[in-house]
């Protein structure tokens, strides 16, 4: 009779230890104020902004035309310290990129990437012609 | 022979031991539940803000305002909806300048036109080294909980960040 009111209670403590470790794992979990679906939004929204800007300011068909990334990466690197962009240039003519360009001290080492793509068109030669930009962006980890 | 009183003892005590344990265990469980609760409630109310706040600055980067002439109104009466824009995060500066003059009188209604009636709210437009241009509305308090979206915009001939803080 005790051995059998032994496992009885052992079951109880387990059952009701098992319920404690998931709502701490619960409570752990909602002690983080931004869900990660947030800082999906967050990257998106950025990579989106600085395409449509860079684009718009002339700033992607300067560098174009002049062929430097100066200007570019000194825009990369005025952007929140947490995030990091590499920018990407390409032709119709070409795979490989024409101009790349990443923020000073972001490594390529991320968890989550998001990647934008937007044309645009460069003046040359009384010629029209379109390229586009591919902005990827990361938190910095 | 065993006595049905010595046999009601030894119950006695496991029945105490027992319930002392499980209202130990009860107690913790309790507690993290109440903490839990708590800290959920908390992240709905972060949540809500920070859908509010992203929702209305999208409005004003992305929308022109309907009418699109908003800013020529006398009045935000006739007004359906804000915007700033030109075309996507280009930002009209006759339209952040009207959106500036009418903080003082008008910070309720263009609150309520982006969606935020029951948040305080503050808009800037800083330039890329961080010297404020523009500002709308009001700055929260020390105790404020508040929510900060950041997003880029060109504005007068430059890129610039665009701040929009709702709190409560």
């Amino acid at each position: 009779m005790r051995e059998k009111g032994f496992a009885i209670s052992l079951d109880a403590v387990i059952a009701l230890g098992l319920a404690f470790i998931f709502f701490a794992a619960v409570s752990y979990y909602f002690s983080f104020p931004e869900s990660s679906s947030f800082r999906s939004l967050k990257l998106k929204e950025a990579s989106f902004d600085l395409g449509a800007v860079l684009e718009k300011s002339g700033q992607l068909e300067s560098a174009v035309k002049d062929n430097k990334t100066i200007e570019l990466r000194r825009i990369l690197n005025k952007t929140p310290n947490n995030l990091c962009f590499q920018l990407k240039v390409f032709s119709p003519a070409s795979s490989n990129p024409v101009l790349s360009v990443r923020k000073s001290g972001c490594p390529a080492k991320y968890s989550e990437l998001t990647s934008i793509k937007r044309s645009f068109v460069v003046l040359e030669n009384n010629d029209a012609n379109f390229y586009w930009g591919e902005v990827n962006a990361w938190n910095r980890e | 022979m065993r006595t049905l009183n010595s046999k009601g003892q030894i119950f006695s005590v496991e029945l105490i031991f027992a319930v002392i344990v499980f209202l130990l265990i009860l107690l913790l469980f309790l507690n993290v539940s109440l903490s839990t609760t708590q800290k959920i409630g908390r992240r709905d109310s972060f949540n809500e803000r920070y859908f509010l706040a992203d929702n209305a600055l999208q409005q004003l980067l992305w929308s022109s305002g309907n009418p699109s002439n908003w800013q020529n109104l006398s009045s935000l009466a006739d007004v359906n909806s804000l915007g700033l824009a030109e075309s996507k995060n280009y930002l009209s500066k006759q339209k952040v300048q009207r959106l500036v003059d009418l903080n003082s009188s008008s910070y309720s209604e263009v609150k309520a036109l982006l969606g935020l009636n029951n948040y305080g709210m503050h808009f800037a437009v800083y330039d890329f080294d961080g010297v404020l241009l523009k500002e709308f509305g009001l700055s929260p308090s020390s105790e404020s909980e508040s929510v900060v979206i950041e997003r880029f915009a060109f504005y007068d001939g430059s890129i610039v960040k665009v701040k929009l803080e709702a709190f409560k």
